[in-house]
């Protein structure tokens, strides 16, 4: 009797080990919100992406003499690389194909990507010398339209560190400049601050 | 540490509405499980074919509404592409953290790029009376609805 119940205890217990041994070992993995704006370092994030993105294309999008330019036509537009100043290793294109990508669909603004330009050039070298594409449809070279205006912008943060303090300024500025004029048609900047503080407790 | 419960019950508890009157009906049954403020501002025209602006606020969250007042609404047209302006007072001595994030709607009532947009993170220090701007992704839109939360809603 007392042997059984030795063995049922122990029984129980090595199963009661077991699930706890796999309760912790099973992964905590979740959706989140991708438009999330809980910042988990003072390092560049997704929602200052997001931020900055939103803040550019509402500034030019209501910018007098921009709406001024849209409501007849829509602007063919260029976008050059994006100045990293700051210390970090940012995917900048990523910030302009929001901004690119939010401009668009507004239908406001078109744009040409020179990023994809050497598969353009071997799709219509194809079209034009293979002998396989019908030359009535085939496209040729030099019907591109060229950019009326070309975005520009600089990226940059200016860090400072006091005791367990640190604040972590960001500054994204960009450009809008007329092509055949040089003149800069619209700018505007968007300011990002982030503030770490180590904790009293467990710091 | 936060328990589980507790980590939900402040996710329900964060969102703020705002509704227009078009909107009002849709927005009360959304409220009802989504604590907190949402506000709606639908552009309608008057007999004399001006634009006008209805609008509606509806707080869900006490404490939010406790903090915060929304003081007034406008809707502007750039273009064609609608403005829209929220101006918000604080009720607190001390800085309120918020987000917020706008929902923009077509003439029909279909949302536009739904559920596309980011919260924003924005202060909005003792006393302050703050003007929170938003510009609508396309044309189409004709109706807008801010939303606000508090950021401990924000847990993913």
């Amino acid at each position: 009797m007392k042997k059984h119940m030795i063995r049922g205890i122990l029984l129980t217990l090595s199963a009661a080990a077991l699930t706890l041994t796999g309760c912790a070992t099973v992964p905590n993995v979740q959706y989140g919100d991708a438009g999330s704006a809980k910042p988990i370092t003072t390092e560049f994030g997704s929602s200052d992406l997001q931020q900055i993105a939103e803040s550019m294309v509402d500034s030019l999008l209501t910018f007098p003499p921009m709406v001024e330019l849209t409501t007849q036509r829509r602007p063919v537009l260029s976008v050059d690389k994006v100045k990293n100043k700051t210390m970090q290793h940012i995917d900048t294109e990523s910030v302009t194909d929001s901004v690119r990508t939010k401009l668009i669909r507004s239908g406001k603004f078109r744009f040409i990507d020179r990023t994809t330009d050497e598969a353009a050039v071997d799709e219509i070298k194809i079209q034009q010398e293979s002998g396989l594409v019908n030359q009535k449809t085939a496209v040729n070279f030099g019907q591109q339209i060229g950019a009326e205006f070309l975005l520009t912008a600089n990226f940059s943060e200016i860090r400072q560190k006091a005791g367990g303090v640190t604040d972590v300024y960001y500054k994204f500025t960009m450009n809008l400049k007329n092509l055949k004029t040089g003149i800069l048609e619209w700018s505007d900047e968007k300011e990002i601050r982030k503030v770490f503080k180590r904790s009293t407790f467990g710091g | 540490m936060k328990g589980s419960m507790l980590k939900n019950g402040c996710r329900a508890a964060g969102v703020m509405l705002i509704a227009g009157w078009m909107a009002a009906p849709l927005c009360l049954s959304g409220c009802s499980t989504t604590a907190g403020t949402e506000a709606t501002g639908k552009t309608t025209w008057n007999q004399e074919g001006a634009p006008e602006l209805s609008k509606n606020v509806i707080f869900n969250n006490s404490s939010l509404a406790g903090n915060i007042e929304i003081v007034d609404m406008k809707s502007f047209m750039a273009g064609n592409m609608m403005m829209a302006q929220v101006s918000i007072h604080s009720r607190n001595r001390d800085t309120v953290p918020i987000q917020y994030k706008f929902a923009w709607f077509d003439v029909q009532g279909m949302e536009i790029g739904a559920n596309a947009g980011a919260w924003k993170p924005y202060l909005v220090y003792g006393r302050e009376t703050r003007t929170i701007q938003g510009v609508a992704p396309d044309p189409r839109a004709r109706e807008f609805k801010l939303k606000i939360r508090e950021p401990d809603a924000a847990d993913n």
